[in-house]
């Protein structure tokens, strides 16, 4: 029954048959008048659509290059492919889940992002709602004005999600559904570093897979199939012997569903993905949201939670990044990063040169700059490049 | 014990054989439409002109980007620790390389044992490879690639190529030339922009002397000259070896060194 050899077998299995369903679950419930809203970024607070009785799903596709040429039909081909396949599904057709979806909530996060809301609402004119955000700063001064901001701007989708919704949404429903989140968060810590950051029983390639299933399946359901996966891990023990392989942190640009190119590579070259500084990875499962008491307020816990967890470089204080990655650099024994930039995703190719100074000059860590896109013409010298960085850090 | 070290370019294939008293014996073929057979056939000519036979090499790396194709191989290594090794090994002063090959260009910066401590690699577009140059002689300026050199020596002005594209450059050159600007001109222009261009990546690593040239591009003195020139430091070439050998060299020296640990451990 439980395999020595390879302890994880089978672990995900039970996950992969229920994302397999989802699709047809979700037209189930359409049929029963549940509304779906789609969104793509993680500062989209999920509690807010799941109080108004609907069904969030995070469309964060990536990796198919056939979407992101056709979403040059409306959006410029040095848009970058993440906003371009966003469009491109339109286009197409193709995504399923984009067609179920019954509205959309788009961030105003980059200007790549604002221009698919454009198209959404014009083009393809569908329901869309907004949700402003402050470009936030650490400063002791601006951090009360941009929660005020935000709270501001969480309150008005509320109202909007709830008319959408057909139903005004309570504040014991945003509770609920701030508990049920928070269960998410941390079953999904207590897998990926079950039982530390070293040595996972789950790789970080099962823990990202884990993570992208619970932006489509339905949440409910997706708590109960952690909790089963944490039901079968506790009690096994993970392999402490070291593999010899490069321990990699991947950083950079949105890594979505189905874009594993860069992962994969790393995986072939010999090197080893140990976590994450991505807006789809463990970031999504890093910090509760925290309502004080029965007299709280839960859409300033949202705001707090949501403003601060996201390592979106257009959004926020690059210091706070850097003190960030070099936090994760410790904790995860990492010995050389990998910084993906999708083209074209401007704000993290123009921050590389400091990042690069900084982790060469305060940390003495390698790092390596990975520029690509959906196309597969490129692969031959990615793993150049990785091989090289590999031999670079281990010598040959 | 006899190794080899086999570089299987875009271009050309190369082989370098070294005997334990570090006699050095190599070939040079195109690469053509099959780098796998180059690969084979250029490891095979390599050995030929050693006078040793197949039966007698203990160890093989290929490198480039054909080595992936490369079976003979007990191993393979990027082209990247590869030049590293042979720059070290033929000037140990060397801490920057700069590598243009056939399809792409490299900047690799090594610290003072010798050990790659940075690198970029371009592969953007064909400007700045290569490719660039032998495209512009032959279509545009109807001149023999390896007589760049010598013709650029003898330009009185250099005009401004300014396009970063193959294509376009070719297009600004085919105007120059209808408005009677000398082919020694553009020519010297022409390496002017490939220096310029595969500069701006030097400086992303930082330059530290000694600046060493390696690859095919490095036989044309002009490139050199205009390199010189862009980067206001002195830019060497091997003396005692092609430089276009330094690739295969360095994964002869890395095989050697394989071949004494066993052919497994890490050095």
């Amino acid at each position: 029954m439980f395999d020595t050899a390879n302890p994880t077998a089978g672990l995900l299995d039970h996950l992969d048959e229920r994302l397999a369903k989802e699709l047809a679950l979700i037209a189930e419930a359409k049929q029963k008048g549940q509304k779906v809203i789609g969104y793509f970024c993680p500062y989209l607070p999920e509690e807010l659509i799941l109080a108004g009785g609907m069904l969030p799903v995070r469309l964060a596709f990536g990796g198919e290059l056939e979407s992101s040429v056709a979403g040059e039909e409306y959006l410029k081909a040095y848009s970058c492919p993440v906003s371009r396949s966003c469009v491109g599904y339109q286009v197409t057709g193709t995504n399923e889940y984009y067609n179920m979806v019954d509205a959309f909530c788009v961030t105003q996060t980059c200007e790549n992002i604002k221009h698919v809301q454009e198209y959404l609402e014009k083009r393809f004119t569908k329901p869309v709602f907004r949700l402003g955000l402050p470009r936030t700063c650490d400063s002791t001064r601006s951090r009360p004005q941009s929660i005020e901001y935000f709270k501001g701007e969480l309150q008005s989708l509320r109202a909007k999600l709830g008319e959408f919704g057909g139903r005004p949404i309570r504040d014991l429903d945003i509770r609920r559904a701030i508990t049920l989140c928070n269960n998410i968060r941390e079953k999904l810590r207590f897998i990926y570093e079950y039982p530390d950051q070293r040595h996972t029983l789950l790789d970080w390639y099962d823990s990202f897979r884990i993570t992208q299933a619970g932006f489509l399946v339905k949440r409910q359901d997706y708590l109960k199939e952690l909790e089963l996966i944490e039901r079968s891990i506790i009690g096994r023990k993970p392999p402490v012997e070291d593999d010899g392989k490069v321990r990699m942190l991947l950083m950079g640009s949105m890594l979505g569903i189905g874009d594993h190119k860069i992962p994969d590579l790393i995986k072939e070259t010999g090197g080893k993905i140990v976590t994450d500084n991505t807006c789809t990875g463990i970031s999504n499962s890093r910090k509760n949201v925290t309502v004080f008491g029965i007299i709280g307020d839960t859409m300033e816990a949202l705001a707090e939670r949501y403003l601060y967890n996201v390592p979106c470089p257009c959004m926020t204080d690059l210091d706070r990044r850097l003190k960030r990655t070099s936090m994760i650099i410790q904790d995860y024994a990492v010995e050389g990063v990998i910084y993906y930039n999708l083209k074209y995703c401007d704000n993290w190719r123009t921050e590389y040169p400091i990042f690069k100074d900084y982790l060469q000059k305060e940390l003495k860590m390698p790092i390596l700059l990975i520029e690509s896109d959906y196309s597969p013409s490129d692969v031959g010298t990615i793993r150049t490049k990785i091989e090289a960085f590999i031999e670079m850090i281990r010598g040959i | 014990m006899i190794v080899v070290g086999v570089d299987i370019g875009s271009t050309t294939a190369k082989a370098v054989v070294l005997n334990e008293s570090a006699t050095i014996w190599s070939a040079i073929i195109p690469s053509g439409n099959s780098p796998p057979s180059a690969g084979k056939e250029v490891f095979a000519l390599a050995v030929k002109n050693s006078q040793h036979t197949m039966e007698e090499v203990s160890y093989v790396i290929a490198t480039g980007y054909g080595r992936v194709s490369a079976e003979f191989a007990n191993k393979t290594v990027t082209e990247i620790s590869c030049h590293g090794r042979g720059a070290n090994y033929l000037n140990p002063a060397t801490r920057t390389i700069i590598d243009i090959g056939g399809q792409d260009s490299k900047a690799i910066s090594l610290d003072e044992h010798g050990k790659v401590i940075d690198f970029m690699i371009n592969d953007k577009c064909a400007s700045g490879t290569g490719r660039f140059l032998e495209t512009a002689a032959e279509l545009v300026l109807r001149v023999k690639l390896q007589d760049l050199g010598t013709l650029s020596a003898k330009a009185t002005d250099t005009p401004n190529i300014s396009s970063a594209c193959t294509v376009f450059a070719q297009t600004e050159m085919v105007s120059l030339l209808a408005t009677g600007v000398p082919v020694e001109n553009l020519v010297a222009g022409l390496h002017r922009a490939v220096a310029a261009r595969v500069s701006s990546m030097v400086k992303r690593i930082g330059i530290k002397p000694t600046v060493m040239m390696t690859g095919g591009v490095a036989k044309n003195s002009g490139v050199i000259a205009a390199f010189r020139k862009e980067l206001n430091i002195d830019v060497v070439v091997p003396t005692n070896m092609d430089p276009q050998l330094v690739g295969a060299l360095g994964a002869a020296l890395i095989a050697q060194e394989m071949a004494k640990n066993g052919g497994t451990g890490r050095v």
